[in-house]
Parts: structure tokens; C-alpha cells; sequence
């Protein structure tokens, strides 16, 4: 992300569905982290789900309903930051594809698109990685969303974040990505191969002896929790705000 | 109406696709392996990946020694008949060992039925073009004397010179000259026949020829 | 048992088939490290040359009736003979007369993802011809009495030890697991029929318009013998696969064996631009291209589909597609799988029957990044989604709970006074599903973030 957020303006909270209503920690310590890095933060409770459920399943009529929500949700906000891959990338990739044919809420979509952000593409924008400083004695790996790879192109992002924590030890699998196996509905409509793909990915850490999953999108981890244990996995999956939660506070 | 009219109605449509110039392009500006252009550099790439494929090269200095390895492979198989298009090269090379020559049928002098064809042990080919660049022979029915010859013995071997060597693809499939002219099957050839079809595991001589050989000659 | 059932029941079953997990694990890391290694080999920017290909494809559909047109003419006047097919049914008689005019007994044919298309096997024995499939993978699934796993690996799911006991009981050899054994047993299986067949069948992986010529990849000279040794060589291409020049060979052939195989270049890529000529000692004396529509221009005519029509079959997007992986090739029922299939078959053979092919997909994206040609995969499956509903073809049950949801969930108040129900709501829904979705289900937070919130349950 090349755009550039000026200095210590204010954040909104986009906080997702997930997050709202099943995983609030996470939510809370996205709000911590921000705080920390001196961003003075708001949160707007009229926001519920910027539509992706909908969207992904092929409702685009309720999707577009839930969209124009959001988009009167957030219409005051200066810059916008969520804890998901997936749901950045929905209002950055798909607001367009969902708002095509109307001039006057493709407006509001192109101004939304430069003001949302996931957040470590944040730090990163903001150039706050530096400022980020901890200390946890942990072997961790990292999960980086399918949404957040390849919608939003983030890459080393997290793992430099993450590299900002001394005493982490850092595992990267030798095998290709693959997806957890959530995608959304898909995991609730197919939940063998869901299931069986979240067993695979589980695979890339065999042997690792991981204390900690660190990855950045609720509904990955939503479904690698439900996983875990039938995959053998060992283990604590968490977001990677919770992750820096912990570690700055233990610092 | 017919069906092909019919089809091609069908396809009439407006077309919204993003239109690209479509400059053609050049292979030594999409491969980084592009070999360079001065003649050892070509020959070394073509060694290169040639042997990589499996193929058996040999580099000669003279017709006579050509002879001598084509000699050598004959005794590498068994079987005892062996054919050869009536091609310059291969004319030139038997010239000094006419008893040599005596070995080969010519294909263009008999007329073989296919369970017969598929008696003999090799066969002798020229090619038109080597292509550096991935190791590959081109060759057009009309110089390798029809399509089964270079496919049907368990043994091919070709012989080219070194001019024949191009860089990359592009050159060989743009040159005017091979594409004119009657012609009904060309092939670009590229190693043994394979296949990895039983767990990925290579093996060679699926179907084709389970030996490629390059008699390459200094013109 | 409709289609979907069908494919929840097969995909239930591949899931828990550690078996077939293991084995296409293994296959398709061996292809990863080989195309990795391939494409950083050759390639300046692997993504350069996709864009460049990319663009001749866009250029091909935009030129597509002339392009026939002048693949037709120049065929033509070399001897060949070209016949259009809008459908299966008829590119099936086209050959049944061919066959009927050379009162042919005996066919031998190479691997065609277009003769599957258009269930040719089934015809020709139907008609009691003597079909030799001459690909080891094809022979293999043929030996079994199955359809091909993979468009490009179309015995991926065999081991070598289920292999030999095909091969000792339908080949009567001895059993072997080595698989050169294996490989000979089959070459010395087909050589007779090469030699003795009255017509070869194989597809075509390009067309060439300015030149006039198909042009057929393959590694182990099956192809090459089936349209060296036959009297009449038929071969059967879809519409789509036009290249304008002979010359883009030089780039789609490494692109299309990169992404296929891992391979620089495919052992034998021929091209063929007639029948024997009057100057050549063999050869077919008689050379009919089909060119298959079969719904390619119903697909042409949709803006947002038509470019899945650049698609070279490479079958990179299903070896990197997870639920591929996972649910394996037979599943689909198909006969293009993975992501590429779930895409066409719905638009070929009908949106009611196989649109839920779309949502067996997680988005992942990962057959997009992969796309040699830059097919919006994961995209053009969404877009299936929504035409699906447009169609009233997709899941009433699902959309229904979507429109329910979509009303609540867009009104805070509402939402919060729900949760409340909603978690009296799940435990009495659960003994319902299955242990698997049971485990998926969410366990609702105390309070919503938004609650907490309200309360000032955190510092700001
Ligand atoms: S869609 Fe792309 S990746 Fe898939 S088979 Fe076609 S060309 Fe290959």
C-alpha cells in the first residue's frame, strides 16, 4: 500500500461480524494496539458486516443492502482499519464490482477505498513498525490469509511485525500456501473438504512444535480453532493483535 | 443455414475485452535464458540441454568420423536393419564408407507396409533446425522423408551441421523458407520419447524412439 | 440422486481418504518443485510472459470468426478437409461416418480432453469399433473403466502397485512395480494396434491460423504414431484454441509445458497442415479437422465469461486448487475438473445441474495466481454464483437465510436484541448436523464487541 495516512489522524474501528459478535477479544486488542501506537480511536456501533457473506455466496442483492449500510456507517471516517483481510478486500475489490452501475455510491466507494485498511498494511502505511516492541519467549508460525495475500497483496508485512518481538522464534513452512479451508459460507455448505483442507494446512507445521499460530483474518481463525484438535495441532491460533497484545504487555 | 455458418453467427458479438497491441513478440525478450549468439555459445547450449533431455550428442570434426559414430551406433542395437532418407548429409557422410551405406534402406526406395516398418531398429534423419536455447531438433516431413521414420525405430538418430543451430524457437518457426514448400507434418523434438504418467517417474521410450542421437558436424 | 448430492457424498468420502490425500500430495509437490524451478529457469518474469500470451488470447477472440476462417482456408487447400460441430452429437456422427466411408474396424487414439468432451469412447463402442487409447494415463483409466482424473494427468490417482495389478490382469504380464516394466508393457501392448488401426483420433492443443496447421503436445509419441501410421488421421479442437501465428509457438509451448508439466518444452510438440503430399513416401491420405463449438460461443457471447476462452488446459489452476486436492478429480463428475471445470460446466452443460460446482471453492485465489493465460478464476467462480441466483437455479434454502440476515443484520438494535435467542437458538439446532459442522458452529461472546463497547468495558 503506497498510500500514505497523515500523522496521528483519527481511526474508526471497522470491527467485522466475526469479531463483533464471536471474537470480540480480538477487536478489543486491535483497539489496544492502535491506542498504544498513539492513534486517538472511534468506534461507530451502527456497523455490523460490510456484506462479504452475502457477497461470496452469490447474494449480491442482500450484499449490496448490507454494503450500502456500511457505506453510510463510515461516510464521516478518516481512515478505516479492520483486523480482516478478507473484509478490506471486500470493500476495497468488491464495493466496486457490487456498485458498478451507480455513479453516485461509486463515489463514495472510491473514497472509501483509499481510507480502509487492514491493519498491518496500516503499520506498515504509517511506518509504526518501528514502534513496535515486546518481548515473548515463543516459537510461532504465521498464517497470511488467501484474502490478504492475494486480494491486497500483503506479504512479509506481518512477519516483519512480528520480527519487532524479541525472544519469538519464527518457523516458515517449506511448502506452498494453501488455504485453511474456511471461505466463508463455503466451510458451513462443504465441511468435509473444509475440514480436510484445514488438515493439510495444519500439515505445513507438523513437527514444528509451534506454542502460537499468529494469523490475521477472524474467520481463519474461527475455523483453525474448530480444527485444531482433530488436526492434532497443539498450538494457541491467534490474531496477530492478540499476539502483540500479549507480547507488549509482557515487555 | 449451415452448421459452420451458424457457429460463426454465433460468435459475432461485440467485444469488450482489453484490447493489447499485439506487437509480436521476441523470444530474447521474454526468456532469460536466451543464449548468446556467437557459434560455441549456441553449440555449449544446445550440449547443454540436449544431454539433460537424455539425448546422446556427439560433436564431430569431419564426414569421416561422422561414419565412424554412426557406425559405433549400429552396433548399440539389435537388430540389423536400418533406414535412412536419401538426404545430402547423410549422402555425403556415407560417401567415404560406401559399406557403411550398404546397411541402410533407403526409405525412398522401398516401399514398406507399416508391420514391416516397424521391424527396423533406427532410423536416420537430418533436421532442419537445433534450437539452442531448450535443446530441440525441428524437423519437416519433407526432409526427414515422410512422418514414420523418425518415430517408428527404437533408435533415431539425426545428423546435422552446426549452421543449423538457432538460437531460440521463434527463429526456426518465422524463417520463410521452412515454412514454404510441400509439406504436410513438421515437429519439434525435444529429447527421447517420455513419460512420467506412473507416479511422476521418468521413462523413457513411451511410444517413440527410446534412444535420440546428434551426430552434430563442423561444416 | 441429483448432481450435488452426488458430489457432497463423493467429496465426504475423498475427504476422509488419507490414501488419496498422500498419494496427490506427493504428485503434485514433485510438480510445484519442478514448475518453480522451470519458470525461474526460463522465464525473465514469468508474469511478463503471461501477460504477453494473454494478450495474443485476447487478440484471438477478438478475431475469432475471421481467424477460422483463415485456419479453414489454408487447411483446406493442402487437401485436409474441415468440418464444424455445434454440438456433441454432431461431431459424434461426423466420425461415425468417417468411420462408415473407410469401413475402419480399428481406431487408435491419443489423449483429447475433446473426445472425452464429447463422450466419444462410449460411442465408438457403441458402434463396436476397436478403440486403443494409446496414452499410458489414458490406457490406464481406460484398463480400469474410468474416466481421466486430471486433464493433464489423467492417472494421477494410481499407484504404481495399483498399476501392475491392472496391468497383470487386463495385459497379462507379470507383476511388477517398476515402472519401466510397466511403461513396456504398454508400448508393446499398442504397437500393433499403431500399425494396424485404420484411423488415429487426436485433439489439438493449438490451432494455427496462418499457417493453417493443429498442433498436438504429448511426451510420448503416441500422438505422432497415430497420425504417422493411419490412413485417415481425424482430429477434433475445440473453437477456443486458435493461435494467430505459427510463430506464438514459441511462446505458448514453453508457457504451456511450464505450467503442465514443469517441462522447458514437451518432448514432441508436431504440427500437421494436411494429408500426405504428393511428394512425402507416408502418411494420411485423408486428414478432417472438427471444430467444436459445443456452448464455447454461448460462453463467447457473455462479456463477463468470455475470456475463460484463453484457457490452453494447462491444468496448473487444479493442481493448485485445494478442494482439487482434497476431493480429487472423479468427484467432480466433469470432464474438465478443478477450477477451469467448475467454471465451463455450468455454462456447457447447464447452470441448473452444475452451478453448485462454483461454491465448491474456498476463493482462495491460488488458480488465479497460476493461470499461465490470467483467467480471473476465483472471480469468474463468484460471478457464477450470482448468475446462478440470476438464473433461479441456486440454493432457495441458502438464499432465504441471506434475505433474512440481510434484514437484521444491517439494523444494530436488532442484531444485539437476537443474540440473545440465537444462542438459545444453536444448542437446540445442534444435535441436527453433523459432527463436523457441529464443531463449526460459533460459540457467541458473552457480549458483542458493540455491547462492550457501550459499557466502556476498555480504556480508550
Ligand atoms: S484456466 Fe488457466 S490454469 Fe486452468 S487449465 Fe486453463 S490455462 Fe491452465
Amino acid at each position: 500500500m503506497s498510500t500514505q495516512v497523515k500523522q496521528n489522524s483519527k481511526v474508526s474501528l471497522f470491527i467485522p461480524c466475526l469479531v463483533d459478535q464471536v471474537l470480540p477479544e480480538i477487536g478489543l486488542a486491535m483497539a489496544d494496539l492502535l491506542r498504544k501506537l498513539g492513534y486517538e480511536i472511534s468506534y461507530n456501533p451502527r456497523q455490523t458486516c460490510c456484506g462479504q457473506p452475502a457477497f461470496n455466496a452469490g447474494h449480491r442483492t442482500e450484499a449490496r443492502t448490507v454494503a450500502r449500510h456500511f457505506l453510510q456507517t463510515f461516510a464521516e471516517a478518516d481512515y478505516i482499519v479492520s483486523p480482516s483481510g478478507s473484509c478490506t478486500a471486500m470493500v476495497r475489490n468488491y464495493y466496486p464490482v457490487l456498485f458498478a452501475k451507480d455513479d453516485s455510491l461509486m463515489t463514495q466507494v472510491k473514497s472509501l477505498q483509499k481510507r480502509t485498511f487492514e491493519i498491518s498494511e496500516f503499520i506498515y502505511a504509517e511506518n509504526k513498525v518501528d514502534q513496535i516492541s515486546g518481548h515473548l519467549d515463543l516459537k510461532v508460525s504465521i498464517h497470511n490469509s488467501c484474502h490478504s495475500m492475494r486480494e491486497l497483496g500483503i506479504d512479509n508485512q506481518i512477519e516483519e511485525i512480528i520480527r519487532r518481538i524479541d525472544g519469538v522464534e519464527i518457523f516458515i513452512p517449506q511448502v506452498e500456501h494453501t488455504c485453511c479451508g474456511f471461505g466463508g459460507l463455503f466451510s458451513y455448505k462443504m465441511p468435509d473438504i473444509a475440514s480436510a483442507m484445514a488438515k493439510s494446512r495444519f500439515e505445513a507445521y507438523n513437527g514444528a512444535d509451534l506454542d502460537v499460530l499468529i494469523v490475521n483474518d477472524p474467520g481463519c481463525i474461527q475455523h483453525f480453532r474448530a480444527e485444531a484438535s482433530s488436526a492434532g495441532f497443539k498450538g494457541e491460533v491467534l490474531h496477530l493483535v492478540e499476539f502483540l497484545q500479549k507480547a507488549m504487555v509482557s515487555a | 443455414m449451415s452448421s459452420r455458418d451458424r457457429i460463426l453467427q454465433n460468435l459475432q458479438v461485440p467485444n469488450s475485452l482489453k484490447k493489447e497491441s499485439s506487437q509480436p513478440f521476441q523470444d530474447s525478450s521474454i526468456y532469460s535464458d536466451y543464449p548468446e549468439k556467437t557459434k560455441e555459445e549456441l553449440i555449449e547450449a544446445f550440449r547443454a540441454h540436449f544431454l539433460a533431455l537424455n539425448g546422446e550428442f556427439f560433436h564431430v570434426r569431419s564426414k569421416e568420423e561422422a561414419a565412424e559414430r554412426v557406425a559405433e551406433l549400429l552396433h548399440s542395437v539389435e537388430g540389423n536393419r536400418y533406414l535412412v532418407d536419401s538426404n545430402p548429409l547423410c549422402r555425403d557422410i556415407f560417401s567415404s564408407v560406401p559399406e557403411l551405406e550398404k546397411q541402410f534402406d533407403d526409405i525412398t526406395k522401398t516401399s514398406l507396409e507399416a508391420m514391416e516398418f516397424a521391424e527396423y531398429s533406427i532410423g536416420l534423419t537430418s533436421a532442419d533446425f537445433l534450437v539452442a536455447r531448450t535443446g530441440s531438433i525441428v524437423l519437416r516431413s519433407s526432409i526427414a522423408a515422410g512422418r514414420r521414420l523418425s518415430v517408428l525405430p527404437p533408435l533415431h538418430i539425426v545428423v546435422a551441421t552446426v549452421e543449423q543451430i538457432v538460437p531460440s524457437l521463434d527463429a526456426a518457426l518465422q524463417n520463410s523458407e521452412f515454412r514454404n514448400g510441400e509439406w504436410s507434418y513438421g515437429t519439434i523434438i525435444t529429447g527421447p520419447s517420455r513419460t512420467s504418467d506412473i507416479e511422476k517417474i521418468l521413462v523413457l521410450g513411451a511410444h517413440g524412439p527410446k534412444r535420440l542421437a546428434l551426430i552434430l558436424l563442423d561444416a | 440422486m441429483n448432481n450435488y448430492s452426488h458430489f457432497l457424498k463423493e467429496a465426504k468420502t475423498m475427504a476422509a481418504n488419507e490414501t488419496h490425500r498422500l498419494k496427490i500430495k506427493k504428485a503434485i509437490t514433485s510438480y510445484e518443485t519442478q514448475v518453480a524451478a522451470m519458470k525461474k529457469q526460463q522465464f525473465s518474469d514469468w508474469r511478463e510472459a503471461r501477460d504477453v500470451a494473454t494478450g495474443i488470447k485476447n487478440e484471438v477472440l477478438e478475431n475469432l470468426p475471421d481467424l477460422l476462417q483463415q485456419f479453414e482456408e489454408k487447411l483446406t487447400s493442402r487437401g485436409a478437409k474441415v468440418l464444424w460441430a455445434e454440438n456433441a452429437e454432431q461431431a459424434r456422427n461426423y466420425i461415425g461416418e468417417i468411420i462408415a466411408r473407410h469401413n475402419a474396424r480399428k481406431v487408435v487414439k491419443s489423449k483429447s480432453m475433446t473426445t472425452e468432451e464429447i463422450e466419444l469412447n462410449e460411442y465408438l463402442e457403441k458402434l463396436g469399433i476397436e478403440n486403443w487409447e494409446s496414452d499410458l494415463g489414458e490406457l490406464i483409466v481406460q484398463l480400469a473403466g474410468e474416466k481421466p482424473y486430471h486433464i493433464v494427468t489423467p492417472a494421477m490417482h494410481k499407484s504404481k502397485s495399483e498399476i501392475a495389478s491392472l496391468f497383470v490382469e487386463k495385459l497379462g504380464i507379470e507383476y511388477t512395480e517398476n515402472a519401466e516394466e510397466l511403461t513396456m508393457a504398454a508400448r508393446a501392448h499398442l504397437r500393433k494396434a499403431f500399425v494396424t488401426a485404420d484411423i488415429g483420433i487426436t485433439g489439438a492443443n493449438f490451432i494455427i491460423a496462418d499457417e493453417g496447421a493443429i498442433v498436438m503436445t504429448e511426451n510420448e509419441g503416441n500422438g505422432r504414431l497415430g497420425m504417422a501410421c493411419p490412413k485417415v488421421h481425424i482430429a477434433i479442437a475445440g473453437i477456443e484454441k486458435m493461435l494467430p501465428r505459427l510463430a506464438d509457438l514459441s511462446l505458448f509451448l514453453p508457457l504451456l509445458s511450464t505450467s503442465g508439466t514443469g517441462q522447458q518444452l514437451t518432448g514432441y510438440n508436431s504440427f500437421v497442415r494436411g494429408p500426405q503430399s504428393a511428394t512425402e513416401p507416408d502418411g494420411p491420405e485423408e486428414m478432417i479437422v472438427i471444430l467444436l463449438d459445443n456452448g464455447r460461443s454461448g460462453i463467447y457471447r457473455q462479456e463477463k465469461f468470455q475470456h475463460v476462452l484463453r484457457c490452453i488446459r494447462c491444468g496448473a489452476c487444479l493442481n493448485a486448487c485445494p478442494v482439487f486436492r482434497t476431493v480429487g478429480g472423479h468427484t467432480y463428475a466433469t470432464t474438465y475438473q478443478g477450477p477451469i471445470g467448475s467454471i465451463i460446466t455450468p455454462q456447457l452443460r447447464g447452470m441448473g445441474e452444475w452451478q453448485h460446482l462454483a461454491h465448491a471453492c474456498s476463493l482462495c485465489g491460488a488458480c488465479t495466481e497460476v493461470c499461465p493465460v490470467g483467467i480471473d478464476l476465483h472471480h469468474l467462480l463468484l460471478e457464477t454464483r450470482w448468475q446462478a441466483e440470476q438464473e433461479d437455479a441456486a440454493s432457495k434454502k441458502w438464499h432465504f437465510a441471506i434475505q433474512m440476515w440481510s434484514k437484521v443484520i444491517t439494523k444494530r438494535k436488532m442484531v444485539d436484541a437476537l443474540r440473545p435467542l440465537l444462542k438459545l437458538f444453536i444448542p437446540v439446532v445442534k444435535p441436527f448436523m453433523s459432527a463436523n459442522q457441529q464443531k463449526r458452529l460459533p460459540e457467541m461472546a458473552k457480549k458483542s464487541f458493540a455491547q462492550m463497547w457501550e459499557k466502556n468495558e476498555f480504556s480508550r
